[in-house]
């Protein structure tokens, strides 16, 4: 047996089943469900911010490029009109990830999830430290709804869904209603008791909790779980660690980035919302208080998608002999300009071929560094405004810093790395043909 | 009209092959409807598809895609090759052997 059939089946063997627990486990899924799916309304959030500075503030890049300023004086003005538009989005996002968790359990659980999730949205802010009272008004502190509350979003999501679920299924809890009560009265008595003990259960706990910890249940987890795995996760080394497992995945033909979402999400999202609500206040990326988050993969070690394969088309364009892999390069250039990648990965195939495998991992890897090296040293701001991962290559490095121009010029510098880096390996592949069409005319020969 | 569900991860790539899918039944003179969906929003039209094909990079979703379908019609994978060239022929054939 060759070593790509023996390095297949154990992949197949080994890492599915491994990818397939990670993405079957309930708990896993409801939390990357609940990311992905609050994710367009945190990026139409983070577009409007990028936008406001844009085109409205004096030394926003639109604003430059068509004096916008001059023939609007008062333009700057404008801004606050659009700067609530965060209050709605990430500096909520707790609140949708109660929900959203809980409600993403109930589905696999196959329990009423929309009042599951209106359970764990209640419970929330059952725990969540209480009113403090300031001329006769009472004010809820915004701390732990936005992104430092997101890991109590998390757990009671998931608490209360596999509580509620399981409460729900009890026939012994359940007040069944004449059949002449209307469904939806029915409805909300069939799990009135569960979502009264679930109550019970976290007022006590959270009075247990406040009694040996002053500071609150918000305050102990986020020290305690919250700020380890952010520190884990922002520094160049995970970085490079999660891109290279990532890409790793992606060889086996599984879905990478997909499957690592939940870890990632975990580590990365308290970081980004920082960083957009840092934008917000300061109207520049500049001094962004998370400078290392997985934005660098996108801005810089993401251009085609996974592996960077916009440089792979380059570099198949360039030098590439063999007819199947320019054929393919014209069918994946659309798609890959806009990160889309799965044509190149099954068709030339990357997916378990020798010599693709290592540039596949090697180039994001270097890239993040080239990338981390300039902001590090303060060539180029942090990437701060989050942008939709199927923006065109170096437009990300360039929206995500706001509009810095250097970083568009770094952005093209990865990309003619990348293509630097595929080309000897493309050049292999036209050997490799060659070889095997040699080794065909031989054997026709002999035969 | 039968329906036929693609599920990925975005739902971005699968609606590529959805166009191509769509060249193919015209050619071929089939009436058919197809979506392209991620995984996390199938949920929502489980109950009216008549076959669920998985892109190959989310294979290892099937046991998920598999409780939400719960035996009711075929769920299956697609051919990494036919996947990757964007073969809308070949996977329509597929999901139409299947629906019969």
């Amino acid at each position: 047996m060759g070593f790509m059939a023996t390095f297949e089946k154990v992949a197949e063997k080994a890492l599915v089943p491994i990818a397939s627990k990670l993405n079957s486990q309930r708990h896993i899924v409801a939390i990357r469900d609940a990311f992905i799916l609050s994710f367009p309304i945190t990026l139409a959030g983070s577009l409007i911010v990028l936008l406001n500075f844009a085109v409205l503030a004096p030394d926003g890049f639109i604003a430059k490029i068509l004096f916008l300023h001059k023939l609007f004086p008062n333009l700057a003005d404008l801004q606050s009109v659009f700067s609530p538009v965060l209050n709605g989005s990430s500096n909520i996002l707790s609140m949708f990830i109660v929900f959203l968790v809980a409600r993403n359990i109930a589905i696999s659980l196959k329990s009423d999830e929309l009042l599951c999730g209106l359970t764990a949205l209640s419970t929330f802010f059952i725990i969540y430290p209480s009113y403090t009272q300031v001329d006769g008004g009472n004010f809820l502190t915004t701390q732990w709804v936005g992104a430092q509350g997101l890991f109590v979003a998390i757990i009671v999501g998931l608490l209360v869904g596999e509580l509620f679920s399981r409460l729900s299924k009890s026939e012994k809890l359940q007040i069944n209603m004449p059949a002449s009560v209307p469904p939806a009265v029915a409805r909300s008595f069939k799990v009135l008791f569960p979502i009264i003990i679930i109550t019970i259960v976290f007022a006590i706990g959270n009075a247990v909790i406040n009694k040996f910890y002053a500071d609150g249940l918000h305050e102990l987890i986020y020290a305690a779980l919250q700020t380890p795995l952010k520190h884990l996760g922002t520094n160049v080394v995970s970085l490079v660690i999660l891109a290279i497992v990532s890409n790793l995945l992606w060889v086996f033909g599984i879905h990478g980035p997909n499957t690592i979402a939940a870890i990632r999400e975990a580590m990365f999202a308290e970081a980004n919302l920082e960083n957009l609500n840092y934008v917000a206040a300061h109207g520049s990326a500049w001094g962004a208080p998370y400078p290392v988050t997985w934005a660098i993969n996108d801005a810089f070690a993401n251009y085609g998608g996974s592996g960077m394969t916009l440089g792979l088309l380059i570099a198949i364009f360039l030098v590439s002999r063999r007819k199947e892999y320019r054929e393919i390069g014209k069918l994946s250039l659309a798609p890959g300009l806009f990160n889309i990648n799965e044509p190149i990965i099954f068709g030339l195939p990357v997916v378990l071929n020798p010599i693709l495998i290592i540039p596949f991992i090697l180039v994001p890897a270097v890239n993040i560094i080239i990338g981390y090296a300039a902001i590090a040293t303060g060539l180029i701001p942090p990437i701060a405004y989050s942008v939709p991962w199927t923006t065109p290559g170096p437009l990300i490095a360039f929206l995500g810093t706001g509009g810095n121009w250097l970083a568009l010029i770094i952005g093209f510098v990865c990309l003619a790395v990348s293509t630097l880096i595929y080309l000897p390996f493309v050049l292999a592949s036209n050997k490799s043909v060659e070889n095997t069409s040699d080794s065909k005319l031989d054997s026709e020969k002999t035969a | 009209m039968k329906k036929i569900l693609l599920v990925c991860a975005a739902g971005m790539s699968t609606s590529l092959l959805v166009n191509k899918m769509n060249d193919a039944a015209k050619e071929k003179g089939v009436e058919i409807d197809i979506l392209a969906l991620p995984i996390s929003q199938c949920e929502s039209v489980a109950s009216e598809v008549d076959v669920v094909l998985l892109g190959p990079q989310v294979r290892y979703q099937k046991p998920q895609v598999d409780t939400i379908i719960d035996g009711r019609v075929p769920v299956e994978i697609i051919d990494m090759r036919d996947y990757g060239m964007m073969n809308g022929k070949a996977v329509l054939e597929k999901a139409l052997s299947l629906i019969e």
